[in-house]
C-alpha cells in the first residue's frame, strides 16, 4: 500500500471547543473533541472509525467535510495541505470530498422536493441549464436505486430508508471521491441497513469512491471496512488492518470493545466488561486516558501518556503494553 | 393544507374578519359616503339611520365615513410598524442567532434593556422626541415590535443552524446567504407569520391608545383610537359613537389574533 | 414451570384518518416464571404496541382484543384503578430512553423511593432504605450519595440503571424491557445486558426483552419469538432459532446482518418493504410479497403458527425440502 499516495491525510488534526464552566460561568474550559488525529486513507479503500459517543469521531468527520474548522493541524488531500492551497483548488478539493450524515430525516430540509435537494450542489457549484440539471438528478436518482418520480415528493412521504439514498445522492452529485459516511445506518432497520450498505459496496465498485466509514456499530465495521481505527476520548488509540484488528487486537479498549459487541454468531471469546462509564472530556485522566477502566493499569500508565507503537507492518497500537498484549 | 383550513374554526373567523376589515378600507380607497372630515353643526349627534348608516358625530361628521377612514389609518400604521419590527428584528435576531458569542451577548442585553420599559412608555417617550403623527407613531410602535422579532428570530435561527440539512449543505458549499434564503428562511416562516400577525393586532391596539392620549393620529385625520377619546364626553348621552369605533378596534384585533392562531395550527403541523 | 404470563389471540387496533386498522393480530404465547423471552422484529412490526397492551398503556387511539393472562387473570379487563394496583408491582416496565423515563427536578434516590411507596406502607426512612439498597444491587456502588443527585448528573447508562432500579423496587413478577440498550453504548449496553442476566440469576426476576437487534437478544434470552407485520412468524428457543432459522423471514433477516463471514460479498437483501397497515392482506401470508421461497400456496391463505419440532412457525413451507435450500 505504501507505494501509493495516500488520497487523505490528517496530521495532527484537533477541534477544540471552548465551553462555559460549570463552577464559574465567567471562566471557559476547553474540550478537546479530537485531540492529534493522524491517519491516512488510500484511494479506494474504506477506512473505518469507531468509537462510543463523544470520542470525537464525528467531529473529525465534521471537520473533514468542512462543516467545523479545524482548531490545528494539517489536512492533505491528494498530496497538497489544504493550507497551501489556492481559493479554487481549495474550492475543488472541498467538493471531492462529501458526508452523508446520521439521521435520514434531519438531514433533508424537510421543506423542498427531493429533486432540488439533490440537484442543489450543482445549483451552488455548478452552471447547468434546469433541464440539464433535472436530467442530472433523475440518472442519480436511478443510480441509487430510487425511483425517477421521487423527484417531485418531499422527504416526509419517504421512508427512513429512501430518505438515507436521497442522502447519498446529494452527496455523490458533485462527482465526489472521497465520502464521510457518518453513521449512515445506524438509524435504520436491519432489512433496511443491508440494502444501503450494498448501496454503499456498489458505488464504491462502480465510482472508484473511498469511504470514511463512521460507525458504533462494530459488525457493520468490520463487513464494511478494509482498515479501522479506534478512537477513545478524542483520541486515536489504535489502527490497522482490519483483520489485525480483529484478529489481534493490543490496545485493552480494542479488546473490549470487540469482546463486547453483541453478534449473533458464536464467538468463544472472553468477554471483558468495562467498569464505569467514559470520563468527561472537562477532565480527562492524566496520563493514558484509558488507564480509569483499565484492568492492566500500573503507575506508569496515570503519569506518562503512551506514544503510538507499531505492532506489525500498518498495525499501531497507542498502549504502553501494546508489544506484551498478545493474543 | 386548503382542507383543513376549512376545518379550523380559528382560521375561517379570523379570515371573515379580515375579509370584512380588506372590503371596507377598498371602499374607503374609491368612496365614502361623505366627506369624513366635512362638519356639519345641524346634523349632530344624529343616531344611525339610512342617511347616515352609523350616526353623526359631535361635528355633525358621518361616522360610517370616519370609520372607513380610520382604517386606512389603521392599515398603514399596522403595516408599517410591523414592516420596520420585522426588518429590523429580522436582521438583529439573525446576526444573533448566527453568529452567536459577544455579537449575541451585545444584542440581546440590548434587546433586555428595550424590554425593561413597556412599550407604550417607550412609544410615548419616542413620539415626544420626534413629535406625532401616522409617521412618527407608525415609527415608534415598529421600534417597539423589534425584541419581540428578535428573539423570535435568534430562538429560529439557533434551532435550525444545528439541523443536520444545514451541516449537509455547508459541506456542498452552500454560502451564508443561500443557507439563510434557502435553507434557514423557509423553515421559520410559520412562527414569523404567527409573530407578524399578532404584532399588527398589537400595533392597531397600541395606535388606538395613542390616539386616544392625543399623541398618536392627529385631528382632523381620523383614527379609531381617537373618535373613542372623543366619544368618551358623551358616554351616557350617545352611546353608539363610542360602541362603533371600540366594537371595529375589537373586531380587527380579535381577526388579526384569531387568524394568528389559525396559522399557528395550520403550518405547525409536522415538519417530517 | 409454573406459568405468568399467558397471552392469547392478543390483537391491537390503532386509529388512523378514522378507520381502525389491526396492527398486532393473534398474538399469542406464555411466559414462565424465571424465564428470559425476547420478543424481535423490526419498527412496526407491533412488539412495543405488544409491551404497551400487556401494561394497559396503550394510548387512547388504541384498542386491544383477546385475553392477557396474568396468574389467571384478565390484564384486559381491568379497571384503571385496578390497572394502577398491578402495575409497577406485579409487572413493570423500562423504556427505551433513560432520559425521559426520569422527573429532571427531582433527585433519582427519592424518585426510586417514591416508587417504593406507591406500593409499600412505610415511612421515608424505610422506603430510602430499600432505595438505596436496590441501588446496590444495579450495581449503583455509591448508592447513599447518588441518591440525592439529579438526573442530569448522571451518565446515561447509570440513568438506566435508576429506571430499572425504579422497575425493580417493588420486586415485580415481570420485568418488560423495551429496548433497554438501544440509546446506550457498546460497552455500557454490554453492563446493562448483564446486569439484567445477573438480575435473573440472582433475583429470578422473569424478564420480556424488545429489541430489534438479534445479538442483543442472544445475550440475556433463552426464548425467543419473532415478529412481522403484526404476527409471531417464529418462536422457539434462541440458539435453535439463530443456529436453524425455519421460517423464511428469521432467515433472510439473519442474513441480512453483517458478519465476519460475508466479509466482500454483498449482504443479503429482503426486497421491497413491509406493507403499511392499510395495505395489509389479511388472507395471505404477511410475508409471502417478500419472500423468494414463495409458492402458489401462500398467496392463497394465511398460515396459521404451527408447531414443528418443539418451536412453533408461522408458514406453510417450512419443515419442507424447499425452504432448506434458501
Amino acid at each position: 500500500m505504501s507505494a501509493v499516495e495516500p488520497l487523505l491525510e490528517l496530521r495532527d488534526l484537533s477541534r477544540y471547543y471552548r465551553v462555559k464552566s460549570k463552577k464559574n460561568p465567567f471562566l471557559k474550559q476547553q474540550i478537546k473533541a479530537v485531540d492529534r488525529l493522524s491517519l491516512s486513507i488510500y484511494p479506494g479503500e474504506t477506512f473505518g472509525l469507531v468509537g462510543e459517543s463523544g470520542c470525537g469521531k464525528s467531529t473529525a468527520g465534521h471537520v473533514l467535510a468542512g462543516i467545523l474548522p479545524p482548531t490545528a493541524g494539517e489536512i492533505r488531500y491528494g498530496g497538497k495541505s489544504f493550507s497551501a492551497m489556492s481559493g479554487r483548488e481549495k474550492a475543488a478539493a472541498r467538493r471531492e470530498i462529501q458526508i452523508v450524515l446520521q439521521d435520514p430525516s434531519a438531514s433533508l430540509n424537510p421543506k423542498r422536493k427531493i429533486g432540488w435537494i439533490v440537484g442543489e450542489p450543482l445549483l451552488i457549484n455548478a452552471d447547468y441549464s434546469k433541464q440539464a440539471r433535472q436530467r442530472l438528478v433523475a440518472e442519480m436518482l436511478e443510480t441509487v436505486g430510487l425511483d425517477e418520480s421521487c423527484a417531485s415528493r418531499y422527504p416526509h412521504e419517504l421512508s427512513g430508508g429512501q430518505r438515507q439514498r436521497v442522502n447519498i445522492a446529494a452527496a455523490l452529485m458533485l462527482a465526489s471521491k472521497l465520502l464521510v459516511a457518518d453513521e449512515v445506518v445506524s438509524a435504520l432497520d436491519v432489512s433496511v441497513q443491508s440494502q444501503i450498505l450494498n448501496l454503499l459496496k456498489k458505488l464504491q465498485r462502480t465510482r472508484q469512491l473511498t469511504y470514511l466509514f463512521i460507525s458504533h456499530d462494530l459488525n457493520v465495521v468490520q463487513y464494511m471496512s478494509d482498515r479501522l481505527g479506534v478512537m477513545y476520548l478524542g483520541r486515536l488509540v489504535e489502527y490497522g488492518a482490519v483483520d489485525d484488528i480483529y484478529g489481534d487486537a493490543r490496545h485493552p479498549y480494542t479488546k473490549a470493545l470487540l469482546s463486547t459487541m453483541p453478534s449473533v454468531a458464536d464467538r468463544g471469546v472472553e468477554r471483558i466488561i468495562l467498569e464505569g462509564e467514559v470520563p468527561s472530556l472537562l477532565a480527562p485522566p492524566s496520563g493514558c486516558a484509558f488507564h480509569t477502566r483499565c484492568r492492566q493499569a500500573r503507575d506508569l500508565c496515570r503519569q506518562t501518556p503512551p506514544e503510538m507503537r507499531e505492532i506489525c507492518r500498518g498495525h499501531y497500537a497507542c498502549c504502553h503494553f501494546a508489544l506484551e498484549n498478545k493474543g | 393544507m386548503i382542507k383543513k383550513a376549512g376545518r379550523n374554526t380559528n382560521f375561517k373567523v379570523g379570515a371573515i374578519l379580515l375579509c370584512l376589515f380588506l372590503i371596507l378600507l377598498i371602499l374607503s380607497l374609491i368612496c365614502t359616503p361623505y366627506d369624513p372630515n366635512k362638519m356639519n353643526t345641524q346634523a349632530k349627534f344624529q343616531p344611525p339611520s339610512f342617511q347616515h348608516l352609523l350616526g353623526t358625530d359631535n361635528f355633525g361628521r358621518d361616522i360610517f365615513s370616519r370609520v372607513m377612514k380610520g382604517a386606512q389609518t389603521v392599515c398603514f400604521v399596522g403595516f408599517t410598524s410591523v414592516a420596520i419590527g420585522l426588518a429590523a428584528g429580522f436582521i438583529l435576531g439573525a446576526v444573533s442567532g448566527y453568529l452567536g458569542g459577544p455579537a449575541d451577548e451585545v444584542i440581546m442585553r440590548l434587546m433586555d434593556a428595550q424590554m425593561a420599559f413597556p412599550g407604550i412608555i417607550l412609544a410615548l417617550v419616542l413620539i415626544t422626541l420626534i413629535g406625532p403623527g401616522s409617521v412618527s407613531t407608525a415609527l415608534a410602535l415598529g421600534v417597539t415590535a423589534v425584541p419581540r422579532f428578535c428573539r423570535i428570530t435568534r430562538a429560529c435561527f439557533m434551532q435550525i443552524k444545528e439541523l443536520d440539512y444545514i451541516k449537509a449543505a455547508k459541506s456542498r458549499g452552500a454560502s451564508v446567504p443561500r443557507l439563510i434564503a434557502c435553507h434557514i428562511l423557509p423553515n421559520m416562516l410559520s412562527p414569523l407569520i404567527v409573530t407578524a400577525t399578532l404584532a399588527f393586532s398589537t400595533a392597531i391596539l397600541a395606535e388606538a391608545g395613542l390616539s386616544y392620549l392625543g399623541l398618536g393620529i392627529q385631528p382632523p385625520q381620523p383614527s379609531w383610537g381617537k373618535m373613542l377619546f372623543e366619544a368618551q364626553a358623551y358616554l351616557l348621552t350617545n352611546p353608539w359613537y363610542a360602541f362603533i369605533p371600540g366594537c371595529m378596534i375589537t373586531l380587527t384585533v380579535l381577526g388579526f389574533n384569531l387568524l394568528g392562531d389559525g396559522l399557528r395550527d395550520l403550518t405547525d403541523t409536522k415538519t417530517l | 414451570m409454573e406459568q405468568l404470563l399467558d397471552i392469547q389471540g392478543l390483537s391491537v387496533e390503532v386509529l388512523n384518518g378514522g378507520r381502525y386498522y389491526k396492527a398486532v393480530e393473534q398474538v399469542g404465547f406464555q411466559i414462565g416464571k424465571g424465564e428470559t423471552v425476547g420478543l424481535v422484529g423490526e419498527s412496526g412490526c407491533g412488539k412495543s404496541l405488544t409491551a404497551l397492551s400487556i401494561m394497559g398503556l396503550l394510548p387512547e387511539t388504541a384498542r386491544a382484543g383477546g385475553r392477557v393472562l396474568f396468574r389467571g387473570r384478565d390484564l384486559l379487563s381491568l379497571t384503571e384503578e385496578e390497572k394502577c394496583v398491578f402495575r409497577g408491582r406485579d409487572i413493570s416496565i423500562v423504556f427505551q430512553e433513560p432520559m425521559t423515563a426520569l422527573n429532571p427536578l427531582v433527585p433519582v434516590g427519592r424518585q426510586i423511593a417514591e416508587a417504593f411507596l406507591l406500593h409499600h406502607t412505610g415511612s421515608r426512612a424505610e422506603a430510602r432504605e430499600a432505595a438505596i439498597g436496590m441501588m446496590r444491587q444495579v450495581g449503583l456502588s455509591r448508592a447513599p450519595s447518588l441518591y440525592w443527585e439529579y438526573p442530569h448528573q448522571l451518565s446515561g447508562g447509570m440513568k438506566q440503571r435508576v429506571v430499572i432500579c425504579m422497575a425493580l423496587i417493588n420486586r415485580p413478577a415481570l420485568l418488560i424491557a423495551d429496548e433497554p440498550t438501544t440509546a446506550l453504548d457498546v460497552t455500557i449496553q454490554f453492563q446493562i445486558l448483564e446486569l439484567i442476566r445477573q438480575l435473573n440469576r440472582t433475583l429470578s426476576a422473569t424478564v420480556l426483552f424488545i429489541s430489534h437487534d438479534l445479538g442483543v437478544v442472544k445475550e440475556v434470552c433463552s426464548r425467543l419469538l419473532v415478529m412481522y407485520a403484526g404476527l409471531i412468524v417464529e418462536e422457539g428457543g434462541t440458539e435453535d432459532v439463530l443456529r436453524h432459522p425455519m421460517h423464511p423471514y428469521t432467515r433472510q433477516l439473519l442474513a441480512s446482518i453483517p458478519t465476519a463471514q460475508n466479509r466482500g460479498r454483498d449482504l443479503y437483501s429482503i426486497p421491497g418493504a413491509v406493507a403499511p397497515l392499510d395495505k395489509r392482506k389479511p388472507d395471505v401470508c404477511p410475508f409471502s410479497d417478500r419472500c423468494a421461497q414463495a409458492s402458489a400456496v401462500c398467496f392463497s391463505a394465511a398460515p396459521a403458527l404451527r408447531g414443528l419440532n418443539g418451536r412453533r412457525v408461522r408458514c406453510f413451507l417450512a419443515g419442507g425440502e424447499a425452504i432448506e435450500r434458501c
